[in-house]
């Protein structure tokens, strides 16, 4: 599998901080990458840059083996982003936004676009301004569906969205990567929301990647061991989280744990427990992943 | 250009509005002019234009209305069409969603700049063509000679308003990416464009065609010769200096305090007394005005323009420099 995306090293800058730093990583063609993180991880920043909006303070950004440049038009014609703050023309009406991605890209699915938004009942005659927030995001959504591109690059397209909205775009995303195969990589603060739709995923923390891999893959190699506190020794594994409540004690592990004693019990996780254990220990690193197809090398700042 | 048209199709329309509304007044105020110069029956020669001195006075404070209105535009499309052309873009952060559709941020900048220029083009050459008509008055109460090569009308008539109207868009253009913020860059191009207009039209202007140094007569106009720029005296060749004069500097110090002891000098940069200009004479030295006759307005008009578009040109380069480089 080819990458759509990929970074070396990749890092921006503002003054004397890092927003992102040393970010290697692939995201797979075809694939719907969610990206996690809590505030300020980098994941507005790792979009921006993928998309061109930014440009890196270290390393590099290529798409389609392209490097990302808003000065080549044959990237931008590649590459659809969507921001976290949905910029709009506030005075244009709805249907005047639609003709605006129909002037700027040649291949843009006015059928589509129009489509969506007569579905979610968003008047095409009224200013955008006069639109709720929810509203704009499905406008803003509309211009870079419409555009057709192959990397979808979203930045928290949910947020603001109810939940009869969430899964129209969840199946809009869904639909357009078996239509077209497009690629998706955007990013949530929700893991549950993203867990339907994405069959990859980036953890980001501290400005850094933490994780990074399929879904699948993940899942299946990290288990949760609840045991006998003061029995705790596994040199195999990665021990991501632990906590003892009274003599029992509970550990979140990457890898195989091997033949368990008997006290010991093996559960599976969901990935919401896996997130929340790297993100509640930011320097906790993935270490092995069988049959990953997104490969994250993930070296020391110093 | 549809996008661009579409944001700024209100501003165009008022700025069109006000350039018509200009004309409408040249077209009038002319047509009255006119009239009452026939209802005095006369040809506008030197002594009979005393007789309708009401009439022409009348015109000139017409001339002053229309001088202000079309000294203000270039300030107006400066900070109406330039200003905002970036500046409202990365304020509002639709930048961000403008250049990651399918055109290059050096394409979305020059089609925008583009249809801006246009209608200001059409219009600044519509006003151009009205103003030179509008002008007719004063070239046919031409008593002085000097026809639109003085400040006040060379500085509104010909091809290097448009010039200027063009640059002064792509100045706020170039502010408004500078600083990415409307209310300062408002500020910033106010300034700019007085600075840069003021200094084009004081001094580089002058200086774009050879002066011509006239010396002073006490009883000629100096403004009789076309566009006085500067004055000042220098020596003349071949005449020996007298007893006060070691430096030119210290002749005119002793010139002026002879000619103030007679209280012959006038103040106001009127006629000089003759007391004045012998006493230079007598010592070797003489007044001089520096002008630029009316033969040389076109000349000036068009190489005013010429510098206009070579900032231009600069300025749309810079321009597109700050937007490629621009990081969100």
């Amino acid at each position: 599998m080819t990458a759509a995306l990929e970074t070396v090293d990749l890092g921006r800058r503002y003054m004397i901080n890092w927003a992102l730093r040393n970010c290697t990583l692939q995201v797979p063609e075809g694939s719907i990458t969610g990206l996690v993180g809590p505030n300020g991880a980098g994941k507005s920043t790792l979009l921006r840059l993928a998309a061109g909006v930014s440009r890196p303070s270290a390393g590099s950004v290529s798409v389609f083996g392209q490097k990302a440049d808003q000065n080549s038009a044959s990237f931008l014609a590649r590459v659809g982003y969507l921001d976290q703050d949905r910029p709009l023309y506030k005075q244009l009406r709805v249907e005047e936004m639609l003709k605006f991605g129909q002037q700027l890209n040649a291949s843009w699915d006015q059928e589509s676009a129009t489509k969506w938004l007569v579905d979610l009942e968003i008047p095409l005659d009224w200013k955008v301004s006069l639109l709720s927030t929810g509203q704009q995001a499905q406008v803003a959504l509309a211009v870079c569906m419409g555009k057709r591109p192959d990397l979808m690059l979203l930045d928290e397209p949910m947020a603001s969205l109810d939940p009869l909205a969430r899964r129209g775009v969840t199946q809009m995303l869904l639909d357009s990567v078996a239509a077209r195969g497009t690629t998706v990589l955007l990013s949530s603060q929700i893991v549950s929301e993203l867990e339907p739709i994405c069959d990859h995923l980036i953890i980001l923390s501290k400005s850094q990647v933490q994780v990074s891999g399929s879904i699948g893959s993940m899942l299946a190699n990290h288990h949760v061991l609840v045991g006998p506190e003061g029995s705790m020794s596994f040199n195999a594994v990665n021990v991501i989280s632990s906590k003892v409540a009274g003599r029992q004690a509970t550990l979140l592990v990457e890898g195989d744990p091997g033949k368990l004693g008997s006290e010991w019990q093996l559960l599976a996780p969901d990935l919401e427990e896996i997130v929340l254990a790297y993100l509640a220990k930011p320097n906790a690193r993935q270490t092995a992943s069988s049959e990953v197809s997104i490969e994250t090398i993930d070296r020391d700042p110093s | 250009m549809w996008l661009t048209w579409r944001r700024y199709r209100v501003r165009i329309i008022l700025m069109a509005l006000y350039a018509l509304a200009l004309i409408v007044f040249m077209i009038i105020t002319e047509r009255a002019y006119q009239s009452a110069l026939s209802s005095c029956g006369l040809r506008p020669t030197g002594s009979q234009l005393r007789a309708c001195s009401g009439v022409i006075s009348g015109a000139e404070s017409h001339d002053s209305w229309v001088v202000v209105g079309l000294g203000i535009l270039p300030f107006l499309i400066g900070l109406i069409l330039g200003t905002p052309l970036v500046a409202s873009e990365l304020e509002a952060k639709t930048n961000r969603l403008a250049w990651t559709q399918g055109v290059t941020r050096t394409r979305w900048l020059l089609v925008s700049w583009l249809t801006l220029v246009i209608p200001v083009v059409i219009a600044m050459s519509l006003l151009a063509l009205t103003v030179q008509w509008w002008l007719t008055h004063v070239r046919a109460s031409d008593f002085v000679g000097t026809g639109l090569i003085q400040s006040n009308q060379f500085g509104i008539s010909g091809v290097a308003p448009i010039a200027a109207a063009v640059f002064a868009l792509s100045f706020g253009a170039v502010v408004g990416a500078l600083w990415g913020r409307m209310s300062w860059s408002v500020a910033a191009t106010l300034v700019g464009l007085w600075l840069v207009l003021g200094t084009m039209m004081g001094w580089i202007v002058p200086s774009l065609a050879p002066q011509v140094a006239v010396p002073v007569s006490a009883a000629k106009l100096p403004s009789s010769l076309g566009w006085l720029v500067s004055a000042g005296v220098r020596r003349i060749p071949d005449v020996r200096v007298g007893p006060h004069a070691s430096s030119v500097t210290s002749i005119v110090q002793h010139c002026t305090n002879i000619a103030n002891s007679s209280s012959n000098l006038q103040s106001g940069g009127g006629h000089v007394s003759l007391v004045y200009l012998q006493c230079l004479n007598s010592h070797g030295v003489q007044a001089v005005d520096f002008y630029q006759p009316p033969s040389h307005y076109w000349i000036l008009q068009w190489r005013e323009a010429g510098v206009y578009f070579v900032l231009v040109a600069a300025l749309l380069g810079l321009s597109m420099w700050l937007v490629r480089r621009w990081r969100a």
